[in-house]
């Protein structure tokens, strides 16, 4: 539980204790998380929320990639001509048909770089978190390579996220993998399994079943590579068909039917 | 509105801190509101008093006053060390729009003035803290 803290002027930030109320309303917050860029993580969270949202229950993305957002890119959401709205807090953008809401820092930024550090980008997690009406029962993050600023504040706020982590047969992204588990397990946070992606063939299976073997993490599925899969951004429901059986696989693991 | 989910942020931090105190009554509740984000005062304390109405039927937690201490917005240059306010009314209303919903966005429209560098710290005047006594 956040304690009362004060800053030096005797100032407390007020976003820290409406954020565990505001998230409290969630059944479950499931993060896609990887150190190693490129390795599916905006593909596979925007894929878990489309097919949530589609066939299980209310699902808002939250694309955590304060830099560099891309998950509406995904979702074929023209974010230049998106509209904001305001009901006592911002308002998710509804996808169309989908009972999917979508938040991103995309919304407010219309596609420019935000060259951000330190202070700046917890602020801008606290924001998002605290200033968003959230009406969903189920919040899939994307979140960014990387393990710094963004993930830290979002774990320190948000105590009930289950960890789901991607991972390559790339040995440098069987690398990174072993490092995110070891750091959390070291801070007690559960990560509920390992989903292999763009694996080419059996021996590329093998890998990530091994690396969840030695780790004592579940891997949840493994992913086939896909050529050319840019051509189906945009067009969700080709690529949730090609990848059916997996997605049901990590909806079953996360949130169950 | 934003100003009514920053409101209730308020809210919730005057209901936890009497919880963790043991405290019914503060006779001031001091908000340091920061420019950056133009937050439409009027609209801030109508939000404020009618979720502090609720605070004091469903918890019997009260504030006697309530006083907001405006900052003015102040960026640091990380590259050079220069030190400014930040002017918003020469802006694009559209931009100052997106400023209002994410103060932070203003690296996308402001340069350090002296040597145009994007790479600055806001260090006061963000958006909005609250202190209570």
């Amino acid at each position: 539980m956040l304690s009362y803290t004060r800053n030096s002027s005797g100032y407390v930030d007020p976003r820290l204790f409406i954020i565990p109320e505001k998230l409290s309303r969630f059944k479950h917050v499931v993060a896609v998380l990887s150190p190693k860029g490129g390795v599916g993580k905006t593909t596979i969270a925007t894929l878990l929320a489309t097919a949530l949202g589609k066939w299980c229950r209310s699902t808002v993305l939250l694309d955590l990639d304060i830099e560099n957002p891309t998950a509406h890119i995904m979702l074929g959401l023209d974010i230049d001509n998106v509209r904001i709205e305001e009901d006592r807090g911002v308002l998710p953008i509804k996808i169309s048909e989908k009972n999917l809401e979508f938040m991103s820092v995309a919304i407010f930024t219309r596609g420019k770089l935000l060259p951000i550090r330190g202070k700046d980008i917890v602020n801008v997690v606290r924001e998002l978190l605290s200033v968003t009406r959230w009406r969903s029962d189920v919040m899939v993050v994307d979140t960014p390579p990387g393990f710094s600023d963004v993930i830290l504040e979002f774990s320190k706020l948000v105590e009930k996220v289950k960890y789901v982590i991607v991972s390559t047969p790339d040995p440098l992204s069987i690398s990174s993998t072993r490092r995110v588990v070891e750091y959390l397990r070291s801070e007690n946070v559960s990560v509920i399994g390992i989903v292999g992606n763009m694996c080419r063939n059996e021996d590329d299976d093998i890998r990530i079943q091994e690396l969840g073997k030695s780790l004592g993490v579940e891997v949840i599925t493994c992913i086939p590579w896909i050529d050319n899969i840019h051509r189906y951004y945009g067009n969700l429901d080709e690529l949730l068909n090609i990848f059916h059986g997996n997605i049901v696989s990590i909806i079953n693991k996360v949130v169950g039917w | 509105m934003h100003e009514w989910a920053l409101a209730e942020a308020v809210v919730e931090t005057v209901k936890r801190r009497a919880l963790e105190n043991n405290i019914k009554n503060f006779s001031v509740l001091k908000i340091k509101l920061g420019m950056l984000q133009q937050i439409d005062k009027d609209v801030l304390l109508f939000a404020l008093e009618e979720l502090l109405k609720l605070a004091r039927e469903e918890h019997g937690v009260s504030v006697e006053h309530i006083v907001i201490d405006e900052e003015k917005p102040v960026a640091e240059c990380t590259r050079c060390g220069y030190r400014w306010e930040i002017d918003l009314q020469s802006m694009d209303e559209e931009y100052r729009e997106y400023i209002h919903f994410l103060p932070e966005t203003i690296h996308i429209y402001v340069s350090c003035p002296r040597c145009r560098s994007k790479d600055f710290e806001i260090v006061s005047g963000r958006g909005l803290y609250v202190e209570l006594y």
